[in-house]
């Protein structure tokens, strides 16, 4: 390493302590990750609807529900930096890494909280401006500061906040709720259990070390396998309702078999493994699972849309 | 260093305040054009009507031969009812 480069890190630990974020560190707060899931199932839940609204306003619509999203991740890095600054996975998120103050992650994350509901409600209507500002609230405040660091069931109860986005989409198609909405938000709802905690078992040392209560580490990697596979069983009930809904069909049932197959065979196979053997190869098949579950979310959704698509030729 | 230090605020301090505003300009580019959808097309020209019965009859189809909601009324029916608008109109 020369002397230039030495200088250039000596500048960069040097502006990092200065507070003055970048542009970057500000896209980083929105969980961009996260953002483009809600932003996917929302769309689906939008284009899903029977009555489509003017693409401008759906675009404006769902813009303002991805901001939202956005908003979320913001208040839930305000409020969660102390955890993540122990966290391997999060440590170097720009609230625990100092690049953004707490107090301008809260006031970004509020700032776009109210703009986004506020815009929401202009441009849709007001029931999917209240859904959105209902979604955010369960999120920061019944999810991040209320269950996380209370219970094992956190992520079952608090996990609701990731399974609203397609209600939301269909409310700003259509104005009103329906069933097919409500299974969209059963099966994403059921989904995250095995999701998070195949995350948790390979974090597991992580959550732990953070105090966060995952079901792993509060009642043991043995009792966590089991819920998995239960939950991966529970979700083939909204999975198999939806073939059968208006929105469904026979491409959505097509996908909806054989990627459910796949994800009840990993789960199974991540549901039966001993503790030894899952750290002798240090969580593989936890992380395929992991893996595996963001996949077959997406293989759903993307069938309703072409279900919807099809249905709109 | 320390020059290079405040070079570097500087330039993110710029490249926040840019971010700030094009975002504001591009939410009032946003409330504009929806408010125009949710209004309706024709509100960006008030004349709208007359100018689609004005293209319609372009090629001077007389005005006997027009609809007669689309005629302009005659000066005497206006002078009828608003002589003082009709002052100065030839007779």
């Amino acid at each position: 390493m020369s002397l230039a480069d030495l200088e250039g890190a000596q500048n960069r630990r040097a502006l990092a302590d200065t507070g003055e974020p970048t542009l970057r560190d500000y896209w980083a707060l929105l969980k961009p990750r996260v953002m483009s899931l809600v932003i996917f199932t929302a769309c689906v839940g939008l284009v899903a609807a029977p009555t489509t609204p003017h693409p401008i306003i759906a675009l404006a619509s769902i813009l303002c529900v991805a901001i939202g999203a956005g908003a979320s991740g913001a208040l839930n890095m305000w409020w969660d930096a102390d955890i993540d600054q122990v966290m391997e996975r999060t440590k170097r998120r720009p609230v625990p890494a100092g690049r953004v103050s707490p107090g301008e992650a809260k006031a970004f994350g509020l700032g776009l909280s109210v703009v986004s509901v506020a815009l929401l409600a202009l441009f849709a209507n007001p029931l999917a401006g209240a859904l959105l500002g209902f979604t955010i609230f369960y999120y920061v405040v019944i999810y991040s500061m209320w269950l996380k660091r209370r219970t094992s069931q956190n992520i079952v109860i608090g996990g609701a906040a990731g399974a609203f986005p397609p209600v939301i989409g269909w409310v700003i198609a259509t104005g009103s709720f329906s069933i097919e909405p409500l299974l969209m938000f059963g099966l994403i709802f059921l989904w995250t259990p095995p999701h998070s905690w195949a995350l948790a078992l390979f974090r597991n040392e992580d959550y732990g070390r953070a105090g966060v209560p995952m079901l792993p580490t509060a009642a043991g990697e043995r009792v966590a396998r089991r819920w998995i596979r239960i939950y991966a069983v529970l979700v083939l009930a909204p999975v198999a309702a939806l073939a059968f809904s208006p929105i469904g069909g026979v491409i959505y049932g097509a996908v909806a078999a054989v990627s459910s197959a796949w994800f009840l065979i990993g789960a199974w196979r991540v549901g039966g493994r001993a503790a030894e053997v899952a750290q002798a190869d240090r969580y593989l098949a936890e992380k395929r699972f992991f893996g595996v579950s963001i996949i077959y979310l997406f293989l759903l959704f993307a069938a309703l849309l072409a279900e919807a698509g099809l249905r709109g030729l | 260093m320390s020059g290079e230090r405040d070079h570097e605020l500087y330039q993110r301090r710029g490249a926040r305040n840019w971010a700030v505003g094009l975002t504001l300009f591009a939410l009032i580019v946003l409330v504009y054009v929806v408010t125009i959808v949710k209004l309706g097309v024709n509100v960006t020209s008030p004349f709208a009507e007359n100018f689609k019965t004005g293209l319609k009859y372009r090629d001077e189809t007389p005005i006997a031969k027009r609809p007669k909601h689309e005629v302009a009324p005659s000066i005497d029916a206006v002078r009828k009812i608003a002589p003082a608008a009709t002052e100065g109109a030839p007779k």
